[in-house]
């Protein structure tokens, strides 16, 4: 198996990697945008770990954060960057090539 | 469980959100003017018998947004599809529009010839449109449910016809047919509905996912 070390096109983005910010990163990958309640629903997350996961993405630039207001009320939309985009394309690509290695073993 | 499928997750999200059983209850009401209105037409006439149904039509319309507003989005949250998902949606619209209208102008012909075409071909005419467009409509909404009730509606009319000729239904056993397809997609839309809407949540429940690192 290729070791990730000396093979710098295995290295794990380790943002996307925790299983919290994947679930979340792979749900805005195929859709547009959404807002906290369904990612909450979604990821069966609690307020406190989605608010913190989501920031640290933010932090990454991988998700952006819209804050408009629909019928006076506020509206928080969250959206993949074109930055996690690439991001989780790239991750699905080592991963694919990770595991692939490991079955060849 | 961790679903690692891109396409099921897409699908799942936006059922999740769109598949609310309000919609079906809005085509059992329909399927209940299909059922009512031939009884009502012995006093109203056959235009009246049907426009009495508008305002009905009218207050499911404003029910279900309110609905949507004030119960499904507040406990579902707000999602913007992508646009394969959205053109998806589009060409459903499109689609239905056409149907429709060849539905409306296969109905004026069939009407206009009446006592020359048998009631048997109307029903089996009826019974193709119903079948192409819910089949369409199932496949482009990828919700299987819908395929089931065109089938059930298909079969209406030539049941209808048959139970009218042998003398156990009146109006082409319409009130019949239509009557037990409007219950079924009714019961349904009813059970789907509050299937829909997520159980409350609580903190101390919820997936216990640490925020490590």
């Amino acid at each position: 198996m290729s070791d990730p070390d000396q093979r710098p096109d295995l290295w794990i983005d380790s943002v996307i990697h925790a299983p919290a910010r994947l679930q979340i990163v792979m749900q805005l990958f195929v859709i547009d945008a959404a807002d906290a309640t369904f990612l909450l629903n979604r990821t069966g997350l609690t307020w406190g770990n989605l608010s913190t996961h989501i920031s640290k993405l933010e932090d990454a630039g991988y998700v952006a954060i819209e804050k408009t207001f629909q019928a006076k009320k506020p509206r928080t939309m969250l959206r993949l960057t074109e930055k996690g985009r690439t991001a989780f394309e790239t991750y699905r690509r080592t991963m694919r090539q990770i595991l692939s290695d490991t079955a060849d073993a | 469980m961790f679903d690692a499928d891109l396409r099921r997750i897409e699908l799942s999200a936006y059922r999740s959100v769109m598949d609310s059983g309000l919609w079906d209850l809005f085509l059992a009401s329909i399927v209940a003017m299909l059922a009512i209105a031939p009884l009502l037409s012995v006093y109203l006439g056959d235009f009246w018998s049907s426009v009495v149904f508008l305002p009905v039509f009218v207050a499911l319309l404003v029910m279900i947004r309110v609905l949507q507003s004030r119960v499904i989005k507040p406990r579902i949250g707000t999602v913007e599809f992508a646009r394969p998902r959205r053109q998806r949606l589009v060409m459903l619209t499109v689609i239905m529009l056409v149907v429709n209208i060849i539905a409306f102008a296969v109905g004026l012909v069939a009407s206009a010839r009446a006592p020359a075409v048998d009631g048997m071909v109307v029903s089996l005419g009826m019974s193709l449109v119903i079948l192409v467009g819910f089949s369409l409509a199932a496949y482009l909404l990828e919700i299987p449910r819908v395929f089931f009730y065109g089938l059930l509606l298909a079969g209406a009319p030539p049941v209808g016809e048959a139970l009218f000729r042998r003398g156990y239904a009146s109006h082409h056993g319409f009130p019949v047919v239509f009557g037990v397809c409007a219950t079924v997609i009714l019961v349904s839309g009813i059970v789907r509905f509050i299937q829909f809407l997520p159980p409350p949540r609580y903190d101390e429940q919820a997936f216990p996912e640490s925020v490590d690192e």
